[in-house]
C-alpha cells in the first residue's frame, strides 16, 4: 500500500531520495486513523460536523469534544491524535488573544491560520521533535469579512475552502460536499446537510456507535461560534436517519 | 529657574503644544501648532511638524516630551508597516492606536508622551483615538490636548457638531487651533491641519498671519 521509507524515515530532518519527509508523511496517516471531521461554508456562515466514535458505554454524553472555540467568532474542528490537537488549540487561543490585546480587533482567520500553520511547519524541521499528528479546519464568521474556512495539515500547509473534510472517511465526505450547492445555502439548510453526510460516510460495519457533533458560527449566531442548540441537531439528525432510510427504501425497489 | 525645574519634573505636565482632531460627515481633520519650546521660555522651532503619518490613511499628533513622542511614533510605524504587510490589507486605526497605546503603557515609567490618532480605514471609517501619557485608549469624536488645549474646552463643547460638512470642520479645527494658540504662550507658530477621507490625504497649512483674528488683537 504505502511504501517504506527504509533508513530515511527515522526523523523529520532527513529527506528521502526521491524528496519526501516520510515523518510528515506518517503524521498525515495518523489523521486518516481517526473518525471523520468536516467543515462548510455557506453564505452566511460555517458548519462543522465531527462524527465521534463512542468507544465506551461509559463514557459521559458530550464529553471528548472534538470541536473548539478559539475565539467568540473562531472555530476549531480536529482529526487525528487528540492529544496534539488540544495544544494546537491552545496554541490558536494564545494568537488569537495576543493579536486582540496587540491591535485592538478580532483576529481575521487567513492570518490566524498562517499563525498555527506556521507553528505545525516548525515541528516538521528538527529530528529532536516530532510533527504533530493532527489536521484541523478552522471557521470564523465576521459581518465585513463574511465566513471563511480553512484547513492545515501536519506539514503545516493552510488552504481557504469552501468546504473539507479529514480523517478516515475524508474521500467519500469529499465526494458527499462536492454534490452541495454550499454558495446559496444557509447555515440552517446546512446543518441539516452535514449530520447527513456525517451519517452517510459513518460506516456501521467497521465502527458501531458514534455522537454526531455539530457547531456553527455565523449571521444565525450573531458572530458567535457555539455549539448547536439541541433542538435544531435533532431535526439535523432525523433529517440525515430519515434520507438514509429513504435511499435503502429505494434500493430495495430497484431490485 | 525654578518654575522651569517644577514643571519638568512633575510627571503628566503637558509641555507646549495644542492638538486636535475632530471626525466630519466623510472623514476627519487632524491638526496642530507649529512650536516647540524649552522651559516655556525659549522658541527652539517655530515650524516643527507635530502631525506624523503612521500609515497612508492614518496619521498622529504627538504632545508631551517631542523626543519621547518621536522615538514611540518611529517603533509605531515599523510595527504598523509590517503588521499591514503580514495581514494584506491596510492596518485599521483602531490598531494603530492599540500599537501607540502598547508602547505607552509598557513603558510609563520611561515616557512622557500622548497622542491623538485619526485616520480612516475600510470597516468604520473616520475615527479618532486618543492615547493619554499613562497608556489609556479612548475612541471620541472630537478631541483635543496639549498645553494649549485648556483655552479651548468651552469653544470645542460649544461649537463641534456631529455630521459637519468638510469646509465646516475646516473652519472649526482652525478656529480652535487660532484661539488656543492665542492665548497660549507655548503654542504657536503656524497651523498644520490633514483632512484624511476615503479617496486620500490632503495637508493644508495655515501661516501664523493668515489665522482667523478675534476681536482681542
Amino acid at each position: 500500500m504505502s511504501s517504506i521509507g527504509t533508513g530515511y524515515d527515522l526523523s523529520a530532518s532527513t529527506f528521502s531520495p526521491d524528496g519526501r519527509v516520510f515523518q510528515v508523511e506518517y503524521a498525515m496517516k495518523a489523521v486518516e486513523n481517526s473518525s471523520t471531521a468536516i467543515g462548510i461554508r455557506c453564505k452566511d456562515g460555517i458548519v462543522f460536523g465531527v462524527e465521534k466514535l463512542v468507544l465506551s458505554k461509559l463514557y459521559e454524553q458530550g464529553s471528548n469534544k472534538r470541536i473548539f472555540n478559539i475565539d467568540r467568532h473562531v472555530g476549531m474542528a480536529v482529526a487525528g491524535l487528540l492529544a496534539d490537537a488540544r495544544s494546537l488549540a491552545e496554541v490558536a487561543r494564545e494568537e488569537a488573544s495576543n493579536f486582540r490585546s496587540n491591535y485592538g480587533h478580532d483576529i481575521p482567520l487567513k492570518h490566524l491560520s498562517d499563525r498555527v500553520a506556521m507553528y505545525v511547519h516548525a515541528y516538521t524541521l528538527y529530528s529532536a521533535v516530532r510533527p504533530f499528528g493532527c489536521s484541523f479546519i478552522l471557521g470564523s464568521y465576521d459581518k465585513d469579512d463574511g465566513p471563511q474556512l480553512y484547513m492545515v495539515d501536519p506539514s503545516g500547509i493552510s488552504y481557504g475552502y469552501w468546504g473539507c473534510a479529514i480523517g478516515k472517511a475524508k474521500q467519500a465526505a469529499k465526494t458527499e460536499i462536492e454534490k452541495l450547492q454550499m454558495k446559496d445555502m444557509t447555515c440552517r439548510e446546512l446543518v441539516k446537510e452535514v449530520a447527513k453526510i456525517i451519517y452517510i460516510v459513518h460506516d456501521e460495519v467497521k465502527d458501531k456507535a458514534f455522537e454526531l457533533e455539530l457547531s456553527w458560527v455565523g449571521e444565525v449566531t450573531n458572530g458567535r461560534h457555539e455549539l448547536v442548540p439541541k433542538d435544531v441537531r435533532e431535526e439535523a439528525e432525523k433529517y440525515a436517519k430519515d434520507s438514509l432510510e429513504e435511499e435503502d427504501d429505494s434500493d430495495e425497489d430497484n431490485m | 529657574m525654578e518654575k522651569r525645574c517644577l514643571d519638568s519634573g512633575v510627571k503628566g505636565v503637558s509641555t507646549g503644544t495644542t492638538i486636535l482632531a475632530a471626525i466630519f460627515d466623510g472623514g476627519v481633520v487632524i491638526g496642530s501648532d507649529s512650536r516647540a519650546s524649552i522651559g516655556g521660555e525659549y522658541v527652539s522651532s517655530k515650524t516643527i511638524n507635530k502631525v506624523i503619518q503612521v500609515h497612508d490613511q492614518i496619521f498622529c499628533c504627538m504632545a508631551g516630551s517631542l523626543a519621547d513622542a518621536q522615538a514611540v511614533t518611529k517603533a509605531a510605524k515599523f510595527h504598523l508597516s509590517l503588521h499591514s504587510i503580514q495581514m494584506e490589507t491596510p492596518p485599521l486605526v483602531i490598531s494603530a492606536a492599540s500599537v501607540l497605546k502598547d508602547l505607552c503603557y509598557k513603558n510609563k515609567e520611561e515616557l512622557q508622551a500622548g497622542f491623538i490618532t485619526a485616520g480612516w480605514d475600510t470597516k468604520k471609517g473616520p475615527q479618532v483615538y486618543v492615547v493619554s501619557l499613562g497608556g489609556m485608549l479612548h475612541s471620541q469624536p472630537v478631541t483635543i490636548g496639549g498645553s494649549g488645549s485648556t483655552y479651548i474646552y468651552g469653544y470645542v463643547d460649544a461649537k463641534y457638531k456631529p455630521k459637519m460638512s468638510r469646509e465646516e470642520c475646516l473652519q472649526f479645527a482652525t478656529n480652535a487651533l487660532a484661539l488656543a494658540m492665542g492665548r497660549d504662550n507655548v503654542s504657536g507658530g503656524v497651523a498644520h491641519l490633514v483632512v484624511i477621507t476615503e479617496t486620500g490625504v490632503e495637508h493644508v497649512v495655515v501661516p501664523g498671519n493668515k489665522l482667523p483674528k478675534f476681536h482681542d488683537e
